[in-house]
């Protein structure tokens, strides 16, 4: 691994470790050669109070790649997560994680979670990912509403 | 003595010709430039040289390799150019290795026992450890590089001038999922598509076992098996490869259904040119072969179908011995399946059509590599090198060479290192302990009691201990094989640069060292520890897409650094 993405990585960690947004957890996962592999982390993201998404925490896993934080880190929810901009596989579609659109190196690991907590009662449509959720996102507002509550209470007491 | 060793010894001194046959040289890669180098280095007398590189010969090494012939294919790089170049002066040192630089058994030590070091390498990986260790045991370092008609000759002198990590470097440009798998508006778009994903899908690793659970209750049911069906589809695809409607299967998924499923969201096609699902003509497996040959043209839609039908029968009558099958340009089966498959997409996009030709140079991430400009870096490498043997510092220039009118080269006394640099900003120290030295008696005994830190993080390759990760604390340094390798010590309050400490085994010492207080503290705070809650936009537009192919580099003198890097291929697009 890079230097550079290895010290930012541990600066990101002792950032996060200090101070970070109520009720969100971030933290490397752990290898198997005994300690923290810095290049995946585990995040548990929860839905903002006030929206729909309030009352589930989500699991996020976010990959950083050796060329971090000149690319972005990659972000999965688990596979089948129901959202316009998740694709089937669980990767978030999102333009803050997009080198050609919004993604900056100086992007935070806390900022990067912030930005997925608010994709998800502010979908995109015009990046949609899935066509179950973006369907129903955009025709079948009920039919949207109780998918996503079905989906909290699957991830209530997680 | 030659006659070129008789120039030397007018232009320099007859001292200096002393030191440069005296001296003992590591030259790590002998590919393009390492071929080049070792020939020159060989000719003008240098004593004892070691060879480091891991690659065997390929044929597609030989037209700019000259050390190397047809007989040489396969043979291992490092080896063959000791032998060659042996034959220009029989009277040099040359050991060869073949191994991978970054092995642990180079270690410092070894390092250390080198006057001066070439560089001479394609991947920044390499380049930044050859980097950190002759910053480490301050040994000189000629490190060159070229991408075409570029081409840079950096001297880095330890302690005195920057390194290699002190500017950073462009990393070649990366795309999003959202952008191959949905949105693709560059012709290079379609062909990572149809490698990393389509051809991978199809023909490579198992992908793993689908996660969903089975909690679902009958309300949403029937929405989540759509979803199941969305992601498990091209794995479906996978188990129909033998069946002899799999072509029929495959163009209809991928070419039609996929691209009217795309078209369903139309949202997206808004501001965006909508694809057109492709209408299928008539096409042979039968005429595939000898389209393929002809790479240098742009197929039509049902030469592509063609080429493709052709290309997926070879494949899968390879799966049997093979297992999975990974991309590789000179592999001709993977190459015209992903020709085929790229402008077959690029036409349901209205992108522009590739030759097979030119799509093996993007696929392949082809820099050209320019035997010339090989050539000049390397001379321009020994010049330095030379320069510093005859004690002559104040004249060593890093050089640059540039595809340029007004200028080819641009050369600059090398700057003052930088001191934010993670390889030259930061102290550095030895100590000895035994295999049943733990983390905690180094948190506590050493950089506690000894160095007065307060709180700290360990990190090695991984981050070994924090003041909330307390799981390695009771471990030894021989679980945790620390031994002959840096760790990293962080200053938890951030005052102090960072501790790059080599442990080998021995009883408990520490080497005295001062740790210099970290440059502009605040500044280089208040930068990642954002305060606000700022998120950036998240925004709908699309910016423009000016990639280009990956790897190339900026041309214009001084605007940036020249940058080799190759292409990562490993990236997953699920
Ligand atoms: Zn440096």
């Amino acid at each position: 691994m890079s230097s550079l993405c290895l010290s930012r990585l541990q600066q990101e960690r002792k950032n996060w470790r200090k101070d970070h947004p109520f009720g969100f957890s971030a933290k490397p996962v752990k290898d198997e050669k005994g300690g923290l592999n810095l290049q995946v982390w585990q995040a548990r993201i929860p839905g903002k109070k006030g929206t729909q998404w309030e009352g589930g925490v989500y699991p996020v896993v976010l990959e950083f790649p050796q060329e971090y934080p000149t690319r972005p880190p990659k972000c999965k929810f688990d596979q089948g997560f129901y959202h316009p901009n998740v694709y089937p596989s669980g990767t978030v579609c999102l333009s803050l994680l997009n080198e050609s659109q919004d993604w900056r190196p100086a992007i935070t690991v806390r900022q990067i979670v912030l930005g997925i907590q608010a994709l998800l009662d502010e979908p995109n449509i015009h990046s949609p990912a899935q066509t179950t959720a973006y369907n129903h996102y955009k025709s079948h507002p009920d039919a949207y509403k109780r998918m996503v509550a079905e989906q909290v209470k699957k991830y209530a007491d997680y | 003595m030659s006659s070129t060793q008789r120039g030397l010894r007018t232009l320099l001194g007859e001292n200096a010709v002393k030191r440069i046959r005296t001296s003992k040289v590591l030259l790590v890669g002998a590919g393009g430039i390492g071929c080049e180098l070792i020939k020159e280095l060989v000719v003008a007398g240098f004593g004892e040289i070691h060879l480091v590189d891991l690659d065997t010969i390929d044929l597609s090494n030989l037209n700019r390799q000259f050390l190397f012939s047809q007989q040489h294919i396969k043979k291992p790089k490092a080896l063959v150019a000791r032998d060659v170049a042996k034959e220009f002066n029989p009277n040099v040192n040359i050991v060869a290795y073949q191994d991978n630089i970054m092995d642990a058994k180079f270690s410092v030590k070894w390092f250390e026992s080198f006057d001066l070091v070439f560089n001479a390498l394609d991947n920044a990986q390499a380049r930044q450890h050859v980097n950190k260790m002759c910053v480490a045991t301050n040994t000189p370092l000629f490190d060159c590089g070229t991408a075409g008609f570029l081409g840079q000759c950096q001297v880095i002198i330890p302690g005195k001038t920057e390194c290699y990590d002190c500017r950073e470097h462009p990393a070649p440009k990366s795309f999003a999922v959202c952008t191959i798998r949905s949105t693709p508006s560059l012709p290079i778009h379609s062909i990572v598509w149809a490698k990393s994903f389509l051809f991978s899908l199809l023909f490579g690793p198992p992908a793993a076992e689908s996660q969903f659970d089975e909690t679902e209750t009958d309300d949403n049911r029937e929405e989540l098996e759509k979803l199941r069906k969305e992601q498990n589809e091209l794995g479906d695809l996978r188990e129909n490869l033998t069946s002899p409607d799999f072509m029929n299967k495959l163009v209809h998924k991928i070419f039609m259904e996929d691209i009217k499923r795309l078209l369903s969201m139309d949202a997206m096609w808004e501001n965006r040119r909508a694809p057109v699902p492709l209408e299928v003509p008539e096409y042979s497996s039968k005429d595939g072969q000898t389209l393929a040959s002809q790479d240098q043209r742009v197929w039509t839609t049902a030469e592509s179908l063609s080429v493709l039908a052709d290309s997926v029968e070879r494949l899968v009558s390879r799966l049997e011995a093979e297992k999975e099958i990974s991309f590789d340009k000179d592999d001709e089966d993977t190459l015209d399946f992903v020709a085929a498959a790229s402008n077959l997409r690029s036409s349901i996009f209205g992108l522009g059509l590739k030759s097979k030709f030119a799509v093996k140079e993007i696929a392949g991430n082809i820099i050209p590599a320019i035997a010339t400009t090989n050539a000049i870096v390397s001379g321009l490498g020994v010049i330095e090198a030379m320069k510093y043997l005859a004690g002559l510092d104040a004249d060593l220039r890093s050089v640059n060479i540039w595809r340029s009118a007004d200028r080819v080269f641009t050369s600059e006394k090398p700057a003052a290192p930088n001191p934010e640099c993670l390889v030259s900003g930061v102290a550095r120290t030895t100590m000895t302990a035994p295999a049943d030295f733990t983390i905690n008696q180094l948190i506590e005994d050493i950089l506690k009691l000894k160095l007065g830190y307060s709180e700290v993080s360990i990190l090695s390759d991984r981050l070994l201990a924090d003041p909330d990760y307390d799981d390695n604390l009771e471990k030894t340094l021989q679980e945790l094989s620390l031994h002959d390798k840096f760790v990293t010590v962080i200053d938890d309050d951030d005052e102090r640069v960072n501790l790059e400490i080599y442990i080998t085994e021995g009883p408990v010492n520490i080497e005295q060292v001062e740790i210099p207080l970290r440059p502009n503290q605040s500044e280089a705070d208040s930068e990642l520890l954002d305060p606000a809650d700022s998120i950036p936009p998240i925004s709908s537009k699309r910016t423009a897409q000016d990639a280009g192919l990956p790897g190339t580099t900026s041309s214009a003198p001084g605007q940036t650094f020249v940058d080799l890097t190759e292409q990562d291929d490993a990236i997953d697009l699920t």
